[in-house]
C-alpha cells in the first residue's frame, strides 16, 4: 500500500506525513492512559461530587504492589494486572472509609473533602517513599519484543494493549452504568442521594462499589505509567494529568473522560515534539486555561441546570 | 404604573416546561400573590424574576427596565430583593452582620479602606450598622445581634431574612413562602409586620404562598399557576369563585 | 544570622505564606493546590531583581508582591466563575507549570540550580513587624465588607449573589489580595535563605499549608496562626524524623477533619478572648459596687 502512495505523493511528503501519523499513535497511547486516570477520577466526582485528590496514591501504591507480587511469584502480565486490580479495589475501599466515610455522614463542608483526600494521597505517597525508599525500581520487560514495525509505523506493544484495555473498559463502564441494577443505583445516588435511600437502596454499599471500580481502574492506570515510564514515588502526581484531562472533557461526564484523555495525550505529544519535554507542562496549563475560557463546560459536558 | 411587568415568561429544564408563558404585572406599592400547588412552578419562577437563571424565552421588565438575562447580583443593586423558601443565611456571619451583608454591595468605601482602617471605612460600616440594628429592630430581634443564625429557632430565622432582604432598601420584595413552618401566632404577628413594612417604606411585595389565610389578608391581586402555566389572576374574590382553581387544589367535585 | 534567629525567621516567613491561606480557604472557601507556585513567584522576582538590578530592597519586594498578584488575576480569572474544583485543579497545574518553567529558562532562572548570591537583607525583627503588619491587614480585611462578602460566598453563594455580592469578582479580589502576600513571603524568603530554586515551592509545600490551617482551625484566624507557629518551628527540632514527619502530620489532618473538622480553635479569635475578659471584668465591677 505504502508503494501505491508513493506514486502519487512525493517522498518526502510520505516521510512527513508518517512522522505525524507515528505522533498521533504516541498521543493516543498517551491518551488512553490519561482516559484511564481520568475515568477512575470522574467516576468518583459524579457519584460524589467531590475531587477524590487521594487516587494518585492509590494509583502509586498499586503500581508497587504489582511489582512486588510479580516479583515473588513471577506472575504474567495478565495475572500481576488481574490481582493488583482486585488489590486496588480494596484499597480504595479502605481509603473511603477512612477518608471520607465520616465526612460524608456529617454532610461535611466540600474542602474538608479536598483536605481528607490530598492527604491520604500525600500519606499513600510517602508510605511508598519510606518503604521503598526514593530509588527507582522498573518493570521486568513484559513484552518481547516491546516493538512492532508496520508499514514503516512504530507500534508499542504495551501501549496497544493499553488501548486495547481502554477500548474495551470504557464501552463496558458504559454498559454498567447505563445498563445493570447497581449502575442505575450508582447514577441514582449522583443525582438526589436522600431519595436514594427511601428507594431502600444501601448507600454505603453503592459508594464501595464505586471506589472499588475506581480502584481498579487506578491500579490499571498505575501499572500502566510503571511500564511506560518507571516506577517512582512521584507517580502519583501523574494523576494530575488525568484530571486535567476530566476537565477538559467535562467534569463529572463518563466519556467527557476518554474524550479528554485522548485530546490531552495528543496535545502533549504535540507540545513535546514543538518545544521539548520540559516545557510541556507549561504549555498544557496555558491550553486548559484557554480552554475553559472558552468551553468550561469541557468537550462531552453540558450545562445542567441545578433546581434551586 | 406597573414596578414589574412579566411578559410570556419560559424555561425548560432538558425535557421539563417548568414555567411557560407566564404573564404577570405587580402594580406599584401593591402586595401580589402567587399561589399554587407544590410543583407548579412558583420558586422556579422567582429564580427567573430574581436572575438565577435565565429564561429561555419571554421579557422581564422591572420599573421600565428591560432585566431579563442580567446576573443576579444586578438585578438586586436595580432594587429588587428576595428571601428564600429553604433559610439561606450566612450561618458564619452574626444575624446584625447578615443584615449589615445586604447594605455591603452598596457601600462606597474600596480594598485599601478597608486595609487601613481609613475613617471613612470606619464612618460608613458604622452607619450601616446602626441601619442594620434598626431593620433588626422593625422585626423585633435587636436583642439578638450578636447571635449566629444557627442558633435561633426557625421563626426567628425568618424574621432576620426578612430584615436582611429589605436592609438593600428594594423597590420589589420577592417572598418566596415567607410563612412557610411559622404556627398560628407567628403567621399573625408576620401579617402584622408586613403591613407595618408597607406603611414605613415605599415599597411592592410579590409573594408566594401557601396559606390562603396570608394570601387572602394580605394580597391586592392573586395569580395561579399550575404545571408551570398561568391558571386564573384576579382579587381575594374572584379567586376564591373560580372553579378550575379549587380543582386544581382541591380535585374535582365528582 | 545565628542559626536560631535563621530558623525563626524562615520560620516567620512561611507563617506569612500560612496568613495568606486562611484568607483563601478560611474567609473564601477557595481550596488553592498550587498555593506554593506564587511564593515562588514572588521568590523568583526577588532574586532576580536583586542580582540583576540595583533597586532598594523595598521597591523589589514591592514588584515582587505585584508580580505574585498579576500571575493571580491571570490564573484565576477563568476559573473563579466556576466549581471549587477547578480552582484546586488550575492552582495545581499553574505550580506544575511554574516548576517546569523555571527549570527550562535556566540562562535566566538559573534552572535547576536557581539562582544564588541573594543578599541576605532579611532580620528577625524585619520578619516579625511584617508578621504582626500582614496579621493587622488580613484582620482588618476580615473586619471590612470584603471579609462579609468572602464569607457570605463561602456560605452560601447564591444567597450572596442575591444580595447584590458579584460572587466571581469576590472570589478574585480575595484570590489576587491573598496571593499578594504569598508573594511577599516568598520575597521574604529570597532575602532570607540567599537562594531560590524550583523544588522548594512544590505541591509538597502548598499541601503542607493546606495542613496546618485546617489543624489550627481554618475559620480562625488565631487558630491559623498559632498552628502555623508551631508547625513551622517544630520541623527544624525534629529534622532528623523528618519522613515519619510527614506521616504523622498526615494522621494528624486526618484526626482533625473527620472529628474537629472546625480544628482545635473552632471560630474562636484572641480578640474573642479579650473581649470576654473586658465583659467579665464590667460585670466583676459592677457586682461589687
Amino acid at each position: 500500500m505504502a508503494r501505491l502512495l508513493e506514486t502519487w505523493i512525493s517522498q518526502e511528503r510520505m516521510e512527513r506525513f508518517m512522522y505525524y501519523f507515528q505522533m498521533l499513535l504516541n498521543g493516543l497511547s498517551l491518551g488512553a492512559i490519561y482516559a484511564i486516570i481520568a475515568l477512575g477520577f470522574t467516576l468518583i466526582y459524579s457519584i460524589l461530587k467531590f475531587s477524590n485528590f487521594s487516587h494518585g496514591g492509590i494509583m502509586v501504591v498499586c503500581a508497587y504492589f504489582a511489582y512486588v507480587i510479580q516479583r515473588r511469584y513471577n506472575l504474567n502480565f495478565g495475572m500481576m494486572m488481574l490481582i493488583t486490580a482486585a488489590f486496588g479495589a480494596v484499597l480504595a475501599c479502605i481509603v473511603q472509609y477512612i477518608g471520607f466515610e465520616n465526612l460524608r455522614a456529617k454532610r461535611s463542608n466540600i474542602m474538608l473533602f479536598f483536605v481528607s483526600s490530598s492527604t491520604l494521597g500525600i500519606l499513600l505517597q510517602n508510605i511508598i517513599v519510606i518503604t521503598f525508599s526514593s530509588t527507582y525500581y522498573a518493570y521486568p520487560a513484559f513484552f518481547t519484543p516491546p516493538f512492532i514495525d508496520v508499514n514503516g509505523f512504530t507500534f508499542s506493544v504495551s501501549d496497544m494493549i493499553m488501548l486495547g484495555i481502554s477500548a474495551v473498559v470504557i464501552p463496558w463502564l458504559m454498559f454498567f452504568l447505563f445498563w445493570t441494577r447497581l449502575g442505575i443505583a450508582i447514577r441514582a445516588l449522583s443525582m438526589d442521594g436522600d431519595t436514594v435511600k427511601l428507594m431502600g437502596i444501601n448507600v454505603s454499599v453503592v459508594v464501595a462499589l464505586t471506589f472499588m471500580v475506581s480502584g481498579a481502574l487506578a491500579a490499571v492506570a498505575g501499572i500502566f505509567c510503571g511500564v511506560n515510564y518507571i516506577l517512582y514515588p512521584q507517580l502519583n502526581q501523574l494523576v494530575f494529568k488525568g484530571m486535567i484531562a476530566s476537565i477538559l472533557g467535562g467534569l463529572g461526564n463518563i466519556s467527557g473522560a476518554l474524550y479528554g484523555g485522548i485530546m490531552l495525550g495528543v496535545l502533549e505529544v504535540c507540545f513535546n515534539n514543538a518545544f521539548g519535554a520540559g516545557l510541556v507542562p507549561v504549555f498544557s496549563f496555558v491550553f486548559s486555561m484557554i480552554f475553559l475560557l472558552v468551553r468550561p463546560q469541557g468537550i462531552a459536558g453540558k450545562y445542567v441546570l441545578d433546581k434551586v | 404604573m406597573n414596578i414589574l411587568e412579566v411578559k410570556e415568561l419560559s424555561i425548560r429544564f432538558g425535557g421539563v416546561k417548568a414555567v411557560q408563558d407566564v404573564s404577570l404585572s405587580v402594580k406599584t406599592d401593591s402586595i401580589t400573590s402567587i399561589i399554587g400547588p407544590n410543583g407548579a412552578g412558583k420558586t422556579t419562577f422567582f429564580n427567573l424574576i430574581s436572575g438565577v437563571y435565565a429564561p429561555t424565552s419571554g421579557q422581564i421588565l422591572f420599573d421600565g427596565q428591560d432585566i431579563t438575562g442580567l446576573k443576579q447580583h444586578q438585578i438586586s443593586l436595580l432594587g429588587i430583593s428576595r428571601t428564600f423558601q429553604n433559610i439561606r443565611l450566612f450561618n458564619q456571619l452574626s444575624i446584625l452582620e447578615n443584615v449589615q451583608s445586604a447594605m455591603d454591595a452598596r457601600a462606597t468605601y474600596n480594598l485599601l479602606d478597608s486595609i487601613m482602617t481609613t475613617p471613612k471605612k470606619r464612618r460608613i460600616d458604622r452607619e450601616n450598622r446602626e441601619k442594620s440594628l434598626e431593620y433588626l429592630r422593625l422585626v423585633g430581634l435587636e436583642k439578638n445581634g450578636q447571635d449566629k443564625p444557627g442558633s435561633l429557632p426557625y421563626g426567628m430565622q425568618r424574621k432576620v431574612e426578612l430584615a436582611r432582604a429589605l436592609a438593600s432598601e428594594p423597590k420589589l420584595l420577592l417572598l418566596d413562602e415567607p410563612a412557610a413552618g411559622l404556627n398560628p401566632t407567628e403567621v399573625e404577628e408576620f401579617i402584622r409586620l408586613i403591613h407595618k413594612i408597607k406603611e414605613t417604606f415605599h415599597i411592592s411585595i410579590l409573594l408566594i404562598e401557601h396559606r390562603l389565610q396570608v394570601v387572602h389578608t394580605l394580597s391586592d391581586m392573586i395569580y395561579v399557576l399550575n404545571f408551570g402555566q398561568l391558571l386564573a389572576h384576579g382579587t381575594s374574590r374572584e379567586i376564591i369563585e373560580n372553579r378550575d382553581v379549587v380543582a386544581a387544589y382541591m380535585g374535582e367535585d365528582d | 544570622m545565628s542559626y536560631y534567629s535563621a530558623v525563626m525567621t524562615s520560620a516567620i516567613v512561611n507563617i506569612i505564606a500560612i496568613l495568606s491561606m486562611y484568607t483563601l480557604m478560611g474567609l473564601t472557601g477557595i481550596f488553592s493546590m498550587g498555593q506554593a507556585a506564587f511564593m515562588c513567584v514572588g521568590a523568583y522576582a526577588t532574586g532576580m531583581l536583586a542580582i540583576h538590578s540595583h533597586l532598594p530592597m523595598a521597591v523589589i519586594v514591592v514588584l515582587s508582591i505585584l508580580a505574585g498578584m498579576v500571575c493571580a488575576l491571570l490564573v484565576g480569572f477563568p476559573v473563579v466563575k466556576l466549581r471549587r474544583d477547578y480552582i484546586a485543579m488550575i492552582t495545581m497545574g499553574f505550580g506544575e507549570a511554574i516548576v517546569a518553567l523555571l527549570n527550562n529558562m535556566s540562562n535566566i532562572t538559573g534552572g535547576a540550580n536557581g539562582i544564588n548570591n541573594i543578599p541576605r537583607k532579611m532580620t528577625l525583627w524585619l520578619g516579625v513587624i511584617i508578621l504582626a503588619l500582614i496579621l493587622v491587614i488580613t484582620m482588618n480585611f476580615k473586619r471590612s465588607k470584603y471579609g462579609r462578602y468572602c464569607i457570605a460566598v463561602k456560605n452560601d453563594e447564591l444567597s450572596a449573589a442575591a444580595m447584590g455580592i458579584n460572587v466571581a469578582r469576590v472570589k478574585l479580589t480575595a484570590f489576587v489580595f491573598a496571593s499578594g502576600i504569598t508573594a511577599l513571603a516568598g520575597s521574604l524568603l529570597a532575602y532570607t535563605t540567599t537562594y531560590v530554586e524550583p523544588t522548594a515551592f512544590g505541591f509538597t509545600k502548598s499541601i503542607d499549608w493546606i495542613s496546618f490551617v485546617f489543624v489550627g482551625g481554618v475559620n480562625s484566624l488565631t487558630g491559623t496562626l498559632l498552628s502555623g507557629m508551631i508547625f513551622c518551628t517544630l520541623p527544624e527540632i525534629l529534622r532528623f524524623a523528618d519522613m515519619y514527619r510527614i506521616i504523622a502530620q498526615c494522621a494528624i489532618v486526618l484526626l482533625v477533619v473527620n472529628f474537629l473538622p472546625n480544628g482545635l480553635f473552632g471560630e474562636h479569635e484572641f480578640t474573642d478572648a479579650i473581649a470576654a475578659i473586658r465583659k467579665a471584668a464590667k460585670n466583676r465591677k459592677r457586682g461589687n459596687l
